[in-house]
């Protein structure tokens, strides 16, 4: 019974697994697929944005620069004179206002001496006609028109630039200017990369120029302020091809793409938290996730739904063939499917109810076998109609036989030895009444009664009844010279008649015997009790029906119980076998 | 789309929350020490910044203000008080108020607005990384501020020889700077300068008076909370002198001062407020960085010019940021 759940339960998961696994197959390769290509188009969209990014905040440094180099050039423009220059003085001053990240100016003339010197906080100075023409900015500005220095440190914190410009012929002279460096925080500061991506650059060293916490620049050469920016800038690496990955200084995870600004030589480094550029794709990664949980749960129902559809039946038809097979016939397999499983349960149906019929049938037989001969019982049966075992009256012949001295017998012998005794005569005579179609229809202790002619109607009913009853005395006699060699004292001895009697099933319930009623019955059995061993004595109906055909031996009127008058009675005669055969 | 609906109500509720996670809860408690008063342009504006920067008096913050009333003798007494009711932070503006405070404690954060030189005076380890709880945004560097100022009186009055100076005799700031800048200036512009001091507010009559008494044909007015309270008394008085003089702060020259020159106070300010803002969301004074000014105020009053019957060259009105006509 348990392997049988086991299978069960295995085909179930079978197809459990198959309908769930052909829905989640394809539609977990589908997700992954598209989170992979999603991720992948997330890169190469972060790449260019990252890119663009950096290359519009070089462009806003660049401008930042450019501005100021493109002021100066107001100042280098008109040869100088041996004579000071006020209108150029006035416009000096005027371009400190104008631009705040300008500290102060130095202005070269052809010659490299220093001319004019004005300064925001400082004291002015003209025509101090110091040589400058060494120094490394006028050297530089006249080697490549415009120069950048190094950056320094204003008081340890701000960092200042030092630009020079000259113009374009060595008569202009040239122009120097210190310009502080915290006021590209300005531009810095509204640069947004997504949003809380920010931009910060660097000089050639690597040291902080413009960064939007302006205390990070201030805190000057720090080498463990700068190290995350240097980590930066070394993960984009020199060839400023796409984002690299990095940490910031909290040490969380970063995007960073560079740009060049030329001229300083600095590095514009655009940076965004890579929680927040890989964004879209993490939300789509949820949203897959969510979507594939949904139709796996889905897949599942649905794969449990149907498996339970596939299994319910089968679990059903096994359910009921073990019932039809325990002989339950009127069990009904209930599967309203509308498939082959309803075909099968059809068909399953069909076979419990020939099974229930069959069945019935063969106890039916197994009954009137009892009392019928068995190929009169198939007939019965075959026909299907009983009717024949139904009341009525009708000429019949009546049998009886017992064992004389059985009783005396009985109570001497041990119980195996009597049932042996009555086993041996009842197979014999048992054989003689099946092969003369005879209808045993009762027998008690050592007595049978035996019917010819009835319920079926056999031709000459008087003579095979006396071939029988010769036959009958003929095995038993056999028999008894077995038994007297145990030394048991038995006898036997036959009667029968021949007249009308009612003849019917009697009984109730399954309890049903056929047999047969009136007088004939009682003479038979009467005679029967008056035969002497060896003996077989019939009435004067019988030793009509016989007398020309069998030898008989008329033993005159007799008295017999229960009758008022003596009746005739005769004796069949017989050849025994010789002994011994 | 109803999922884009939840999603975008779940992201809406998310930043509001963070958003309101953001916002202080607590009230922030500022203590505030004014030599004089606490009021004026850079009071308001460091007031206004804060309030931009999303603390608002009366709802999550608190200002404690201690006045001095021009009496520096007050200062650390003041100072001691502001550190007993131990405020978040402490702003003060210029050397001595700050001196003052950080004598009285090494813990409460200090934000300064004007000091000239924080390395120098012990105030901060270095601009780059301050190291204690000393912070803020520094005004001119000894040597620089006054010496400019000789340098624009000697633009407008190219013929004057003999100048003087305004300052406080008890600032040790303006001493030191005036030991530096005056032998700078007389040597290079030739100047007889004369220190004309004062110790409180009530001398300043006295001080405009003997200015008059001098002769001098121009006035330098250092810096000093006393000069400003009230904010228009030294101008009027040095009008009522007919001395041209060149001031540090914006409010002189509005008030009827000639010419001012000096750092953009109200930008300090701002800088101050910004510092002070970031100490109350938790950040450390010992490593934030001094800031420096970078926008410095020229103005000419051309109506004071007038009434002095002076008039301004072109070098010094190409300058100005602004001009009172």
């Amino acid at each position: 019974m348990s392997g049988r759940r086991l299978q069960f339960r295995g085909l179930f998961r079978k197809y459990f697994l198959v309908l769930f696994l052909a829905v989640v197959i394809p539609l977990a390769a589908n997700g992954v697929s598209e989170a992979w290509f999603g991720y992948r188009d997330q890169r190469a969209r972060l790449d260019q944005l990252l890119g663009v990014e950096a290359r519009a905040a070089a462009s806003k440094i660049q401008g930042f620069l450019d501005g100021i180099s493109g002021q100066l050039g107001w100042l280098v423009q008109l040869p100088w004179t041996e004579e000071p220059d006020e209108r150029r003085r006035i416009d000096a001053l005027r371009l400190l206002r104008q631009v705040p990240a300008i500290v102060s100016l130095t202005l070269v003339d052809g010659n490299g001496r220093e001319r004019l010197y004005v300064s925001r906080i400082g004291l002015n100075r003209t025509e101090s006609r110091t040589d400058r023409s060494a120094e490394a900015p006028v050297a530089g500005a006249r080697a490549a028109r415009l120069w950048y220095g190094e950056i320094s440190y204003y008081r340890g914190s701000e960092p200042y630039l030092t630009v020079a410009i000259s113009g374009n012929r060595p008569s202009v002279g040239i122009v120097v200017a210190e310009v502080n460096l915290k006021l590209i925080w300005d531009v810095i500061s509204s640069i947004k990369v997504g949003e809380t991506g920010y931009a910060f650059v660097l000089d050639g060293p690597g040291r902080l120029i413009a960064h939007p916490d302006i205390s990070l620049v201030l805190r000057g050469a720090d080498e463990i302020t700068l190290a995350p920016f240097q980590a930066a800038r070394q993960a984009v690496g020199p060839t400023n091809m796409g984002f690299a990955t990095s940490r910031d200084a909290e040490g969380s995870r970063i995007a960073v793409a560079a740009a060049p600004v030329s001229g300083p030589e600095w590095t514009v480094v655009v940076e965004q938290p890579l929680s927040e550029a890989f964004g879209p794709i993490y939300a789509a990664l949820w949203r897959t996730g969510g979507l594939l949980l949904a139709s796996a749960s889905f897949a599942g129902l649905l794969a449990y739904a149907l498996a339970r559809r596939m299994t319910q039946p089968i679990r059903q038809l096994e359910d009921g063939t073990e019932r039809i097979g325990a002989g339950q016939f009127d069990h009904h397999i209930e599967i309203r499917t509308g498939d082959e499983f309803q075909r099968l349960a059809d068909s399953f149906n069909a076979m419990a109810a020939d099974l229930a019929v069959s069945q019935e049938r063969q106890e039916r037989i197994a009954k009137l076998k009892r009392f019928l001969a068995p190929q009169v019982a198939e007939l019965v049966d075959r026909k299907g109609d009983d009717g024949v075992l139904e009341g009525r009256r009708t000429e019949v012949v009546a049998v009886f036989c017992d064992l004389r001295g059985f009783t005396a017998f009985s109570a001497r012998a041990a119980p195996e030895e009597v049932m042996s005794v009555l086993s041996e005569y009842y197979e014999a005579l048992g054989a003689i009444i099946t092969r003369y179609a005879a209808t045993l229809t009762s027998f008690s202790g050592d007595g049978l009664m035996v019917l010819v002619n009835a319920p079926v109607p056999v031709a000459a009913p008087a003579l095979r009844a006396a071939d029988m009853a010769v036959e009958m005395q003929r095995s038993v006699q056999e028999l008894i010279v077995g038994w007297r060699a145990r030394a048991h004292r038995i006898g036997f001895g036959i009667g029968l008649a021949m007249g009308t009697a009612t003849v019917g099933r009697i009984g109730y319930e399954s309890r049903f015997d056929y047999t047969a009623i009136g007088s004939v019955v009682n003479l038979a059995a009467r005679l029967c009790a008056s035969a002497a061993d060896r003996e077989i004595l019939t009435d004067a109906a019988v030793a009509s029906a016989v007398k020309d055909k069998r030898s008989l031996v008329p033993l005159g009127s007799r008295p017999l119980k229960g009758y008022d008058e003596e009746l005739p009675v005769f004796r069949i005669c017989f050849e025994e076998r010789p002994h011994g055969v | 789309m109803g999922r884009h609906t939840a999603l975008a109500t779940l992201l809406i509720t998310l930043l509001i929350s963070t958003a309101e996670a953001q916002t202080p809860t607590k009230t922030a408690r500022i203590g505030k020490l004014c030599p004089a008063k606490c009021d004026g342009l850079a009071h308001i504006t460091f007031d206004d910044e804060i309030r931009k920067l999303g603390w608002v008096e009366g709802r999550d913050l608190t200002i404690e203000r201690k006045e001095a009333e021009g009496r520096f003798e007050r200062l650390p007494d003041l100072a001691a008080q502001l550190v007993r009711s131990r405020p978040d932070v402490i702003v003060a503006s210029s050397t001595r108020p700050v001196q003052a405070v950080k004598n009285a404690t090494s813990e409460i954060p200090i934000v300064f607005a004007a000091v000239g030189d924080p390395v120098g005076t012990g105030l901060v380890q270095s601009l780059a990384r301050p190291g204690g709880n000393v912070t803020g945004v520094t005004y001119f560097v000894p040597g620089f501020g006054l010496a400019k100022k000789f340098e624009i009186i000697r633009e407008l009055l190219p013929q004057a020889q003999h100048v003087g100076v305004l300052a406080s005799a008890d600032n040790d700031a303006t001493r030191q700077r005036l030991s530096i800048e005056i032998p700078i200036a007389s040597q290079r512009y030739g100047f007889r300068i004369d220190v004309i001091g004062f110790r409180v507010a009530e001398d300043i009559d006295g001080a405009v008076a003997k200015a008059k008494m001098l002769g001098v044909e121009a006035l330098a007015v250092a810096a000093d909370p006393i000069v400003n309270t009230p904010w228009n008394r030294v101008p009027d008085l040095v009008a009522q002198a007919g001395i041209p003089a060149v001031y540090d702060q914006r409010d002189s020259a509005q008030a009827g001062g000639l010419i001012a020159y000096g750092i953009d106070i109200a930008e300090n300010a701002r800088t101050q407020a910004r510092l002070v803002d970031r100490v109350l969301r938790g950040a450390s004074p010992a490593k934030m960085p001094v800031e420096q000014p970078t926008r410095y105020i020229f103005i000419v009053n051309l109506k004071t010019a007038k009434a002095l019957g002076l008039t301004v060259p072109p070098s010094l009105l190409s300058q100005a940021d602004e001009v009172i006509e």
